[in-house]
């Protein structure tokens, strides 16, 4: 018995470590690079109806190109990263870096906070740029232009220990900011009307929001739920991009290209902006956590007649 | 030979009976087709060895891969491949066959029955497996033993179908070994106070196969249909309107159910064994019980805790899993205390400390607090979110309750059972040396995975940066794989050299001798 399981077994992990190392051929030791399904839609096994037909158009539109800047920002934030120790930074080449950290920590809004958390269970968030270090320069860089920081909820240090949120360094990706997309949308100002916008698990308070083109609301975005949520606005076409990654294997979370974003608020955190709709369309606005949005944190802004069939 | 010390519950059910060659003489139809309960149970245990030479095989593979960055000796995709076969066959192929044919071969001598109830079921489950295993390397998966949809579906391997059927199989092939491990606790005559702890754990991880298969069944299905687009409903496929969450709970459903169906077993063989080599009782035979029954009950529903940092799960029903999750540290930690409690009762005998599957036993308990101390971290929502999810923490954690106490644990059991199915005793000084290439091996490799994951080194990668204590940690690694590899080898060596050759036992190959100086005429054979 012994001498049968050994000549099976001998021969048995010979021939399968073979044929699964250098058995399978060099077309198989690389990820393919067409898609299964279009050999199978060439055999003829895939009827033409079914979906997965490889839409170009996102491809076409740049959307899997990473910016030559973005390049840029990440050679001189890996070069400051080799003058730095354990920790230390060593801001001897100032200038590039400065604006390199700039970009970089307005983009991931985590990066640049710090979190304290006190005995009262009041979270406490400042940017840690106070240090004088090149990261100040990158921070004030960062605001310059824009300064969406410190909102109304600035004192929120709530007695009930609700975590209060400070105002935060917004992305600069908050293209709305400048206007783009059809929405203007700025921290305070006049304004026509009023939406208190609840985040909770999962979804918002109000999932269909009909507006009017020339009007100016007031959000009110506050995280009912018990677990932190972001709150973004993306474009139709943005999101149609989003979408398509999602269908694809080799999806990633690709830097997003926001019309607003607000990162991490916290539970009973909340934030106000001041939002113009400049012309007619319609607007996602959703959580941008990791499958928050495909647990359902995904609603819609429309002008009339513009709102988009959202049961795709 | 039941005397009335040997039918006491807490002493195990002493199992004894005479040593005996089973393993010549067989004929080709015996040897594959026989329904003798010790005939499968060989069977299984030779071939859950050929899968660990397998399995291991593919490990020292793509450990090599990793050992040194920047250095490629294979495709990409065949080192995920090799992951994800390593992963596969080492837990469907190896461990879970393992400690389910040692119980297939104790436990009609432990109730007295002397044959296996429901043979035929045990019979096809083990060719059912066979089948999947030859299905699952000829479909080649590479997306880890985890099979993530979409991922799962996306490989572009025209014969990944086969993979998924394996895992149809593998689904099937557990009921009936549930099903007969279940029937055959059954057939106890104790009652609830005097059934062997073994029958306990066969009755309650039998129970917790048949209920838990059924997910993994529907997952291999699901990912079959989605795969082959029969119909225009998609389970898993989010292009087509399935749900990635559904894969993920349906599938944990499973998984967390799988981790405990090479554990219970392997805690059943240490009752078993454990007061045979010492002597005397356990400490506790209700802390056995209740520890079995409240595994069984804790395994289904805390399955979220694998996959909660994506964001599935939150609020209270993470934290509910999170609670459930710790809660299920009371049985396992009444289970060590029981075995801790029963070492330190009384003078270990002198024939016990060098009888190798004592050793074997002694350690991986050490490895089981080992994964455990690791578990507590894991179990935390906070540390596994923000720190160790999808990085080798979670490797150095499973490899030690996988390999560290089951592997060892089933390693000590086929120790044990050694001389009575050849009829000879092992060779000592090559047990020894198998021993402590292992103990040395794993605690390099498992230490070397939890220094790699403290400092964030991720799972499924195929090459590294040259980070500091990256490359050493992996090399690490590497080298007590190939100490375990070698481990292997001498066992190998060991058992066919020994065999034929070892020292013929008549009588009770384990005597308990408090002092083998004094009564050296009566030490155990080598």
């Amino acid at each position: 018995m012994l001498k049968f399981f050994g000549i099976v077994g001998l021969a048995g992990v010979a021939l399968t470590t073979y044929l699964v190392t250098y058995g399978v051929g060099p077309e198989m030791q690389l990820p393919p690079e067409v898609s299964l399904l279009e050999g199978f839609r060439e055999e003829g096994a895939m009827p033409e109806e079914r979906n997965l037909e490889e839409d170009h158009r996102a491809e076409d539109a740049g959307v899997f190109e990473v910016p030559a800047e973005d390049e840029k920002y990440l050679d001189a934030a890996l070069e400051a990263m080799g003058d730095m120790g354990m920790g230390d930074m060593d801001m001897s080449d100032a200038a590039d870096t400065a604006m390199a950290g700039a970009e970089m920590a307005a983009g991931t809004a985590e990066a640049v906070l710090d979190m304290d958390m006190d005995g009262d269970g009041v979270m406490d968030m400042s940017n840690p740029a106070a240090d004088g270090s090149g990261m100040a320069a990158a921070d004030d860089t960062a605001m310059a232009g824009m300064d969406m920081a410190g909102t109304e909820s600035t004192d929120m240090a709530a007695a009930d220990g609700a975590a209060a949120m400070d105002g935060m360094a917004m992305s600069p990706s908050n293209a709305a900011m400048m206007g783009e997309g059809g929405l203007l949308i700025t921290d305070d100002g006049a304004f026509d009307r009023e939406i208190e916008l609840t985040m909770t698990e999962w979804g918002f308070s109000d999932m269909e929001i009909d507006v009017k083109m020339g009007e100016r609301i007031k959000f009110t975005v506050k995280n009912g739920g018990q677990i932190p949520h972001e709150f973004m606005f993306m474009s139709m076409p943005l999101m149609a991009a989003a979408n398509y990654r999602a269908t694809r294997a080799d999806w990633n979370l690709l830097e997003h290209e926001a019309l607003f974003e607000q990162a991490l608020v916290l539970p009973g955190g909340e934030f106000q902006f001041v939002l113009q709709v400049q012309q007619a369309g319609s607007w996602m606005f959703m959580c941008m956590l990791p499958y928050h949005m495909q647990m359902g944190m995904m609603g819609q802004m429309a002008t009339e007649g513009m709102a988009a069939d959202m049961a795709m | 030979m039941a005397t009335m010390e040997m039918d006491d519950p807490k002493m195990g059910h002493k199992v004894h009976w005479e040593p005996k060659d089973l393993l010549s003489g067989l004929t080709l139809k015996q040897i594959l087709f026989s329904n003798d309960y010790r005939h499968i149970a060989l069977k299984g245990i030779f071939t859950a060895f050929i899968m660990l030479a397998l399995g291991g095989t593919f490990a020292i593979i793509f450990r090599t891969e990793l050992a040194v960055p920047d250095v490629q000796l294979l495709g990409a995709r065949v080192y995920m491949t090799l992951m994800s076969l390593h992963g596969m066959v080492m837990v469907f192929g190896f461990l879970i066959p393992l400690v389910v044919s040692i119980s297939y071969y104790m436990l009609p001598k432990i109730l007295g029955t002397e044959r296996l109830l429901w043979a035929g079921a045990a019979q096809a489950s083990y060719w059912i497996l066979i089948v999947a295993a030859v299905l699952l390397v000829i479909g080649r998966p590479d997306f880890t033993w985890t099979a993530y949809a979409p991922m799962s579906l996306r490989t572009g391997n025209p014969s990944i179908w086969m993979g998924y059927v394996a895992i149809i199989l593998v689904a099937v092939s557990e009921f009936l070994a549930g099903a007969v491990l279940f029937r055959n606790a059954l057939a106890s005559k104790g009652g609830l106070k005097n059934t062997p702890l073994m029958a306990w754990a066969a009755g309650t991880i039998g129970l917790l196969f048949m209920i838990s298969v059924f997910p993994l069944g529907f997952v291999g299905f699901g990912l079959l249909s989605d795969w082959a687009q029969w119909t225009q409903v998609a389970f898993f496929d989010p292009s087509r309107g399935g749900s990635i969450q559904f894969f993920l709970y349906v599938f944990w459903t499973y998984g967390h159910p799988a981790v405990y169906l090479p554990f219970v077993p392997a805690i059943a063989i240490i009752y078993t064994i454990m007061p045979r080599f010492l002597g005397r009782p356990m400490w506790s035979y209700w802390s056995g019980v209740v520890a079995f029954v409240l595994l069984a009950l804790g395994a289904m529903p805390i399955g979220p805790h694998h996959f909660q940092p994506v964001y599935t799960v939150s609020g209270d029903y993470q934290r509910f899993v999170q609670i459930l999750t710790m809660l299920v540290f009371i049985p396992s930690v009444l289970h060590v205390f029981n075995w801790i409690s029963s070492l330190f009762m009384g003078p270990i005998p002198d024939s016990a400390r060098r009888a190798i599957p004592f050793k074997f036993m002694v350690f991986s308990i050490a490895f089981i607090v080992y994964g455990g101390a690791t578990a507590f971290l894991n179990a935390q929502i906070a540390p596994d979110s923000d720190f160790i999810h999808n990085t080798y923490w979670i490797p150095a954690h499973f490899h030690a309750m996988f390999f560290g106490f089951s592997g060892q644990m089933a390693f000590a059991g086929v120790y044990f059972l050694f001389p009575y199915f050849t009829g000879r005793m092992y060779n000592q000084s090559l047990g020894n040396w198998h021993f402590w290439l292992w103990q040395i091996g794993l605690f390099i490799k498992i230490t070397g995975m939890g220094i790699a994951g403290y400092l964030y080194f991720p799972r499924w990668v195929y090459d590294y940066l040259d980070i500091p204590g990256w490359a050493s940690s992996q090399m690490a690694i590497t080298i007590g794989g190939y100490m375990v590899g070698l481990g292997f080898l001498f066992f190998l060596v060991n058992i066919f050299w020994s065999a034929k050759h070892g020292k013929e036992v008549t009588g009770d190959p384990w005597p308990v001798i408090h002092d083998l100086k004094a009564a050296p005429a009566a030490a155990p054979a080598e």
